[in-house]
């Protein structure tokens, strides 16, 4: 039929949220909707599809400029509330990981609460040293600053929003301590990651969509995707629905800490592993076209990924099984004949909050889409160390 | 009536056999779940007890007599909400699943009348929003 709508733009997407006459609704709602209306019905419809995660990102961090002191201080080796950032920038700007851990509370306070805390409002107490040079003669300094204090404080994450990630467990005879929680012994328990079919990049599969430049949400602020993350992979393996089983693309994101909120950006501690931030991530996906619906229509039964023994400690650790988020979101799976316990690490109701959150901003009219400005490479895999020789 | 009995008694009773004090005089139904015994003797005991109130309460009073520190607790961790993600890591360690999260709300459930302060869930927190009651034995 030739009024059929066979494509939508970004600009016409953007006409519609400024009129108010945009349809919107989340990755999880139009599951429903395709049962209930049919794809056709809901790709005439639907503009915009709203995803969203919230979980631990180890690769996060943030670039912070203090301004000057009277006189001038180059902030060499600096640490705030005791937690090192580095100085390896411009006298008074720096970046910190939210991995770094404190002097005197390990990672029990590391990176991610200094930023968070900064969000917070608190006051963060910030130490450096300097060689002192002609034209920063200041060798120490203190200062107790708050984040309105600051010229700039921007949330830079130079990998976020895994596409898939392997589920994990433990075949060894003792509890195995990592990022995924605490495994415990003989397959004892199951922990993965992601919201599934709620998760943006799975949602985009191929990353149509989403490229450099795209307005999403971090933290509960508006940000960008500012670059592909780190070790990201636009080759990984694909099952039948073009959906990457384990790891897949990743994300760089950039936010304004001003704007953030804790809700949405919270510190994580993992026992005898360290300090990680949960990063609230929401991203809209347009439906240009009917791929694009079908893309979206993912359900956590088509989403596979590796169920990994994290006792072996080499990169490439064995596979247990494979394993659909259906299975894993039931609340047990079977290994070897026997049902273990599965446990979430994203937290799917604070996932929900943000993607309700995000299609009621573009409801409302104030947040429109962006279209990339470039979109990544695909079919490129991910390196290992070059040359490396582990010393101990 | 069934709740949880925590006390803590000081070095010179540590000898007295509180739990078959309890069983035999108010015909209470215990079940221990943790017991210490610190360096300096200082005892503690924690208990799921089950019986009629006023054979609690009796039992209660006859302990408090005897010296010890009783408190009845409804509950041997708490949960601090506002710092709960419900992101269910701590489902991941608790055994006797008085912890749980699952679909369609996907809201961390505690139930403290299945918990019995192992204390598991407590460091695999990420969020830190899990404490206990019952400190763990210093070793
Ligand atoms: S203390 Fe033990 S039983 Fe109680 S909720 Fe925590 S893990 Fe479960
Ligand atoms: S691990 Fe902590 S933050 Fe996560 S659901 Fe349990 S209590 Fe909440």
């Amino acid at each position: 039929m030739s009024d059929k709508r066979e494509k939508r733009t970004f600009d016409e997407i953007n006409e519609k949220i400024r009129n108010g006459t945009v349809v919107v609704c989340t990755a999880e709602e139009i599951l429903e909707m395709i049962d209930r209306d049919g794809e056709e019905a809901v790709f005439e419809a639907v503009d915009v599809v709203t995803t969203a995660t919230f979980g631990p990102m180890c690769s996060s961090g943030a670039f912070l400029n203090f301004g000057h002191s009277d006189p001038p201080t180059r902030l060499e080796k600096l640490t705030l509330n005791k937690v090192e950032a580095y100085g390896g920038l411009a006298a008074v700007d720096t970046y910190i990981g939210a991995t770094a851990e404190s002097e005197d509370q390990g990672y029990e306070y590391g990176g991610a609460h200094v930023i968070c805390d900064l969000i917070d409002g608190k006051e963060v107490v910030l130490e450096a040293t300097s060689k002192g040079t002609d034209c920063y003669p200041g060798k120490k300094v203190k200062a107790a600053v708050k984040l309105e204090d600051l010229n700039e404080a921007y949330l830079f994450n130079p990998r976020n929003a895994y596409q898939n990630y392997a589920a994990a467990t433990n075949g060894s005879g003792k509890a195995v301590y990592t990022y995924m929680g605490t495994l415990l012994p003989n397959y004892g328990n199951v922990t993965y990651a992601t919201s599934g079919a709620l998760s943006p990049l799975l949602n985009d599969p191929e990353l149509r969509t989403i490229g450099m430049g795209t307005r999403i949400l971090v933290g509960g602020a508006v940000g960008y995707v500012s670059w592909n993350g780190t070790q990201c992979n636009t080759a990984p393996t694909r099952n039948a629905n073009g959906t990457p089983i384990g790891t897949g693309a990743t994300l760089a994101v950039i936010g304004d800490l001003k704007q953030m909120d804790t809700k949405y950006i919270s510190p994580a501690v993992f026992k005898a592993y360290g300090t990680s931030l949960n990063v609230g991530i929401g991203i809209p996906i347009p439906l240009l076209d009917r791929e694009m619906l079908r893309f979206c229509a993912v359900r956590n039964e088509d989403i596979e990924t590796n169920l990994i023994d994290y006792s072996v400690p080499h990169l490439s650790r064995p596979t247990v099984r494979k394993v659909n988020y259906a299975e894993l979101q039931s609340g047990q799976i079977e290994i070897n004949g026997k049902m273990v316990k599965t446990s979430p690490t994203t937290s799917m109701r604070k996932a929900r909050e943000i993607a309700d959150i995000l299609k009621e901003k573009i409801k409302s009219g104030s947040f429109e889409l962006q279209a990339p400005v470039k979109l990544f490479t695909q079919n490129q895999g991910v390196k290992k160390m070059a040359n490396a020789e582990v010393l101990e | 009536m069934k709740t949880k009995m925590y006390m803590t008694f000081p070095a010179t009773l540590t000898n007295t056999p509180v739990t078959y004090e309890l069983i035999k005089r108010f015909d209470l139904k215990l079940n221990i779940l943790k017991a210490n015994i610190d360096f300096n003797l200082m005892g503690s005991l924690l208990y799921d007890i089950e019986g009629p109130s006023k054979s609690i309460s009796e039992a209660i009073e006859y302990l408090q007599n005897l010296g010890l520190n009783v408190d009845l607790i409804p509950s041997v961790i708490t949960i601090d909400e506002n710092r709960c993600t419900d992101c269910g890591l701590c489902t991941s360690v608790c055994g006797i699943k008085a912890l749980t999260i699952a679909a369609p709300d996907w809201k961390l459930n505690f139930d403290p009348a299945k918990c019995v302060g192992c204390n598991h869930c407590i460091p695999v927190c990420p969020s830190r929003a899990i404490s206990g009651l019952v400190p763990e034995p210093v070793l």
